[in-house]
C-alpha cells in the first residue's frame, strides 16, 4: 500500500522532478507519475472547462442553469465556487462529472478537459471509470450519498477495490487507513459498523475517505460542511485541507459562506445567475472586488469583530429567474451602479488588474464610471 | 410537570427583568416498549438561569442540539419546564390560570426558522396575518386595513393579501412570519434562526428589519441563532448554551472580545472569517471530537470531554467531579468553568481582533459608504433603551 504515499509526493504541485528515493508500486502509479511530470513540463491545467452550457427543459421553458462558464484549475489548487442560491454551483458540480439528471438537464455544449482528457468525448461507460478514481465528491448531505444498507469499511473498500483493482484484502486494509487517516478513532472496530451508527460529520468523514480512496486528482466538494455544527465544520475543513496538502490534490470547493472561500481557497470564482461575474486570487476578490454584486454581498455581512451594528448594507430584490435571459447585465435590475448600457450589452469577463482577475461589468472597465 | 399550583407570584430578582428563568429544566423522556417505559431521559435544557431585560436583545448561540429552541419555546410557555420556573414581567408562567395564560400570549410571540414550513401552504396571506387578531378579538371591523398595514410594516407590498405563500420568496415569506408575530402588538418576541434559511443578500434585509422593529416599538428580543456573526450584531447581550447548559453569559464586547469560558473561545476560533489576510494569520483550536450526547451527559463539566484548557492544565480533577456554576467573573459577566481566571488570559479564539482588514468594498465606494454611516447614525440612537416606543 504505498499507491497513496507515491502520489502524495506526485501529486504536489511544488514537485517537479521525481525524487529519488520514490518507490513507485504499481504500474498505474508509473503512469500517473509520467503523466503528471509531462503535464507539469507544459505547464498544462488540470482542469479547463469552456464555454460549458447546461439546461433544463422545463414547462415553464429552458432554464439556463449553467451559462457559457469557463475557468481552469491548477494542479493542487483549491478553488472556490460562491455564490447564492440557484446561481448555478452545483449544476456545474455535477456538469464535471456529467451526472446532471436527464432529462430534465442537458450539457449543451462546451469542453472539459480533465488532465488531457475530453470528458464529453467519452462514453458513458468510460466516464464511469474515470469518475471516482480521477474525481472524487463530497456532497452537502453525507447520508443520502451513503448506502444505508451496507457497512462504512465496505463502502469504502469497494470503492478502492473497483478503481485500484486491489485484492479484497488489500482494499480492506486501504479502508482502515483511509479512516484513521480522516479521523475516525478505532477504525478497525469501526468498519462493521452502518452509517446511521455515526454522526453526521463522521458521515461526512467517511464521505472524504470514500472521495480519496482512488487517490484522485480532484476533490469535488459541494457545500460539505453546511449541514454541519461550526466546530465540526472547521474539523472537516482543516482535514479538507490537510489531505489536499498532503496529496496533492485539487479542490473545487463550493460554499456560500464567504468565510469559508476566505480561509480555504487560492483562487475564487463569484457565480450570479448561472455566471461567473468575477474571477481572481483570493485576495484581490475580497479586497478589491470589480464587481457591484461581489462587493454587495460582501457588505451585507455582518462582521465576527465589529461592534453591535448600524445598518447592514443590503442588496435589494432578488436574483432573476434563468429562463430566457435578455441580453443585458443580469445583475443590473438590482445594482445601484447601473446605466442604460448595462441594460442593453451584456458585458464579458474582462481582465482587471489584478492576476488573474477578471469581471463581467461595464461600469469597472477601463475607462468605466466605477472607480 | 412538577409545576405546583404556585399561586402567589414570587417577585423576579431583577427588577429590569422582563423575562426572568430561574433553574430551568426540560427533560425529555425516552419510552420504550409496549408500556412505554422510561429508558432515560433527553436533558435537553438542564437547570439554566438568566434574565432578559426590558428592551434588550438577548443573543443565545451553541451548537446544534444544545437546547436553543426548547428553551425559547418554554419562555413563552410552548413547552412545559420539568423542573424550575419562569417569570414574565414578574409573573410565573406555570401559575397562570387559562385566560391569564391567553392575555399574557398576547405580549409574547415567536418567529420561526423555517420560512417554508411555518406558514400554512392553503391560507392566504391575509389570514395568515389575521388569525392572531382573531384569536385574541382584536381589530375586529377593520382588520383587514390592520393586515395591509403590517405587511407594509414589514416591507411587502400591502395589496397581496390574497396571495399564498408559495408564490413568495424565502426572505417575504420570513416577512409575513414576522407580521403575522407582530399583529397582537407583543412585548417580546422569540426569534429562534429567523434568518438561517435565507440567502446571504435577504438576511441582511431581515435582520436589518428586525432592528428597525424592534427600534420602532421598543420589542425585547431573545434571538437565537448558530452564527456567531450575526449574533454579535444585533444583541445586547449574548448567552453561549452547550449541551443543555448556560456556559457564558455577558454584553458582546465580553463574550467576542474576552470570553471567560473555553467553548465559547473555541466556538470563536471555529468561525471563518470572510477576510483571507486575517483567516491566514489565526490560529485555530479544533475541538476534538462530537458533542456528546443530551442523555448520558459527561461527567463534572460538560465540556471536559473537548476542552482544550482541561488539557493544558493537565486534566484537573474537579473538571471531572464538579459542575461549575454560572458566576460572576467581571462586570455583568458570568461563565460556568473552574478556570474561567486562565481562559481570561489566554488569546485561543480572539486572534481575530488583531487584524481588521477592510473588506470588500473599493475605497473610493468604501468612503461613499462611509458618508452613508455617518448620515445614518440617528438611526442607531435609542437601540436597547427601555421603554422607546410603546
Ligand atoms: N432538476 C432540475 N430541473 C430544473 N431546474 C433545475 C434542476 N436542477 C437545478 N435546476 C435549476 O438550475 C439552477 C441552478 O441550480 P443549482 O442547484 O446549481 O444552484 P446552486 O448554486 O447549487 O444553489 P444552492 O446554493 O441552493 O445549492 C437553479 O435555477 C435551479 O432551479
Ligand atoms: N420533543 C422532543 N422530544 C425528545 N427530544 C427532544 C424534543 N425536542 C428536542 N429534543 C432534544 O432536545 C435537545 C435540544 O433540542 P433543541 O431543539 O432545543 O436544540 P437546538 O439548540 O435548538 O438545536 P438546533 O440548533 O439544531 O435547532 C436535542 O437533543 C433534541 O434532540
Ligand atoms: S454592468 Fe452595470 S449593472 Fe452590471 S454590475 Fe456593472 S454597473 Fe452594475
Ligand atoms: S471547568 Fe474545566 S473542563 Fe470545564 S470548561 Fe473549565 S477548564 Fe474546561
Ligand atoms: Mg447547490
Ligand atoms: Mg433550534
Amino acid at each position: 500500500m504505498t499507491l497513496s504515499d507515491d502520489r502524495s509526493r506526485l501529486g504536489s504541485p511544488a514537485v517537479t522532478e521525481l525524487p529519488e528515493d520514490v518507490t513507485i508500486a504499481t504500474e498505474e502509479g508509473r503512469r500517473l507519475a509520467e503523466q503528471l511530470a509531462d503535464n507539469r513540463r507544459h505547464a498544462r491545467k488540470l482542469l479547463e472547462v469552456r464555454n460549458l452550457s447546461t439546461q433544463f427543459f422545463t414547462r415553464d421553458g429552458v432554464v439556463h442553469a449553467v451559462d457559457d462558464v469557463s475557468f481552469e484549475v491548477d494542479y493542487g489548487e483549491t478553488l472556490g465556487l460562491v455564490g447564492e442560491s440557484g446561481c448555478g454551483k452545483s449544476v456545474t458540480a455535477l456538469s464535471l462529472t456529467r451526472l446532471v439528471p436527464n432529462p430534465p438537464g442537458k450539457i449543451v455544449s462546451g469542453e472539459i478537459i480533465l488532465d488531457g482528457i475530453n470528458l464529453l468525448k467519452l462514453s458513458s461507460e468510460e466516464m464511469r471509470l474515470l469518475r471516482g478514481k480521477k474525481i472524487g465528491f463530497i456532497f452537502q448531505d453525507p447520508m443520502t450519498s451513503l448506502n444505508p444498507t451496507l457497512t462504512i469499511g465496505y463502502q469504502i473498500a469497494e470503492s478502492a477495490r473497483m478503481h485500484l483493482r486491489l485484492s479484497r484484502k488489500d482494499a480492506d486494509e486501504r479502508a482502515v487507513e483511509l479512516l484513521s487517516k480522516v479521523g475516525i478513532p478505532r477504525s478497525r472496530d469501526r468498519m462493521r459498523d452502518y452509517p446511521h451508527q455515526f454522526s453526521g460529520g463522521m458521515r461526512q468523514r467517511v464521505m472524504i475517505a470514500i472521495a480519496l480512496a482512488c487517490d484522485p486528482m480532484l476533490l469535488l466538494a459541494d457545500e460539505p460542511t453546511t449541514a454541519l455544527d461550526v466546530t465540526i465544520q472547521a474539523q472537516i475543513l482543516e482535514l479538507i485541507r490537510s489531505l489536499s496538502e498532503e496529496f496533492g490534490t485539487a479542490v473545487i470547493l463550493i460554499t456560500h459562506d464567504l468565510g469559508i472561500a476566505a480561509g480555504m481557497c487560492q483562487r475564487v470564482n463569484v457565480m450570479y445567475a448561472g455566471r461567473i461575474v468575477e474571477t481572481g486570487m483570493v485576495d484581490d476578490i475580497f479586497e478589491t472586488p470589480q464587481m457591484p454584486y461581489a462587493w454587495g454581498l460582501l457588505d451585507s455581512l455582518p462582521r465576527l469583530d465589529e461592534q453591535k451594528g448600524a445598518r447592514l448594507r443590503t442588496i435589494e430584490g432578488l436574483p432573476p429567474d434563468l429562463i430566457d435571459p435578455a441580453d443585458e447585465c443580469r445583475f443590473s435590475p438590482r445594482c445601484t451602479y447601473a446605466r442604460d448600457v448595462c441594460r442593453q450589452k451584456e458585458p464579458q469577463l474582462t481582465d482587471r488588474v489584478g492576476e488573474r482577475h477578471a469581471a463581467r461589468c461595464w461600469g469597472t472597465e477601463p475607462g468605466g464610471w466605477i472607480q | 410537570m412538577t409545576s405546583v399550583a404556585n399561586t402567589a407570584a414570587a417577585p423576579a430578582r431583577d427588577p429590569g427583568a422582563l423575562v426572568d428563568v430561574q433553574n430551568l429544566k426540560i427533560h425529555f423522556p425516552i419510552l420504550t416498549g409496549v408500556f412505554q417505559t422510561e429508558a432515560g431521559r433527553v436533558r435537553a435544557v438542564d437547570d439554566i438561569s438568566f434574565e432578559i431585560r426590558k428592551g434588550e436583545t438577548l443573543g443565545l448561540v451553541g451548537e446544534s442540539g444544545c437546547g436553543k429552541t426548547t428553551t425559547g419555546r418554554a419562555l413563552i410557555r410552548l413547552r412545559n419546564p420539568t423542573a424550575g420556573k419562569v417569570f414574565f414581567d414578574g409573573r410565573d408562567l406555570m401559575s397562570l390560570s387559562r385566560g391569564e395564560l391567553r392575555r399574557m400570549r398576547r405580549r409574547m410571540q415567536i418567529i420561526f426558522q423555517d420560512p417554508y414550513g411555518s406558514l400554512n401552504p392553503r391560507m392566504t396571506v391575509g389570514s395568515i396575518v389575521s388569525e392572531p387578531l382573531e384569536t385574541h378579538h382584536l381589530s375586529s371591523g377593520h382588520r383587514m386595513d390592520r393586515v395591509r398595514e403590517l405587511l407594509a410594516l414589514v416591507g411587502l407590498n400591502p395589496n397581496y393579501t390574497n396571495r399564498y405563500p408559495h408564490e413568495f420568496s424565502g426572505g417575504q415569506r420570513q416577512r409575513i412570519g414576522i407580521a403575522r408575530a407582530l399583529a397582537v402588538e407583543p412585548e417580546f418576541i422569540v426569534c429562534d434562526e429567523p434568518i438561517s434559511a435565507l440567502d446571504v443578500s435577504i438576511q441582511a434585509q431581515v435582520l436589518n428589519l428586525l432592528v428597525e422593529l424592534r427600534e420602532q416599538f421598543g420589542l425585547t428580543y431573545l434571538f437565537i441563532a448558530h452564527d456567531l456573526s450575526v449574533v454579535r450584531h444585533i444583541s445586547d447581550r449574548v448567552g453561549v448554551m452547550y449541551l443543555g447548559k448556560l456556559v457564558e453569559l455577558g454584553p458582546p464586547t465580553a463574550i467576542y472580545e474576552s470570553p471567560g469560558h473555553p467553548y465559547t473561545r473555541a466556538l470563536l476560533s471555529a468561525v471563518p472569517i470572510p477576510d483571507p489576510k486575517a483567516e491566514r494569520k489565526r490560529r485555530r483550536v479544533i475541538l476534538t471530537g462530537d458533542v456528546p450526547s443530551p442523555v448520558n451527559p459527561p461527567s463534572g463539566c460538560r465540556f471536559h470531554t473537548r476542552c482544550w484548557l482541561y488539557e493544558r492544565l493537565g486534566r484537573p480533577e474537579n473538571c471531572r467531579t464538579e459542575d461549575p456554576p454560572l458566576r460572576q467573573i467581571g462586570d455583568d459577566h458570568r461563565a460556568a468553568c473552574h478556570y474561567a481566571e486562565d481562559a481570561l488570559k489566554s488569546d485561543v479564539g480572539v486572534a481575530h481582533l488583531e487584524d481588521r482588514v477592510r473588506r470588500g468594498t473599493p475605497a473610493a465606494v468604501a468612503a461613499r459608504h462611509e458618508a452613508a454611516a455617518q448620515a445614518a447614525v440617528p438611526h442607531e440612537q435609542g437601540a436597547g433603551v427601555a421603554g422607546t416606543g410603546e
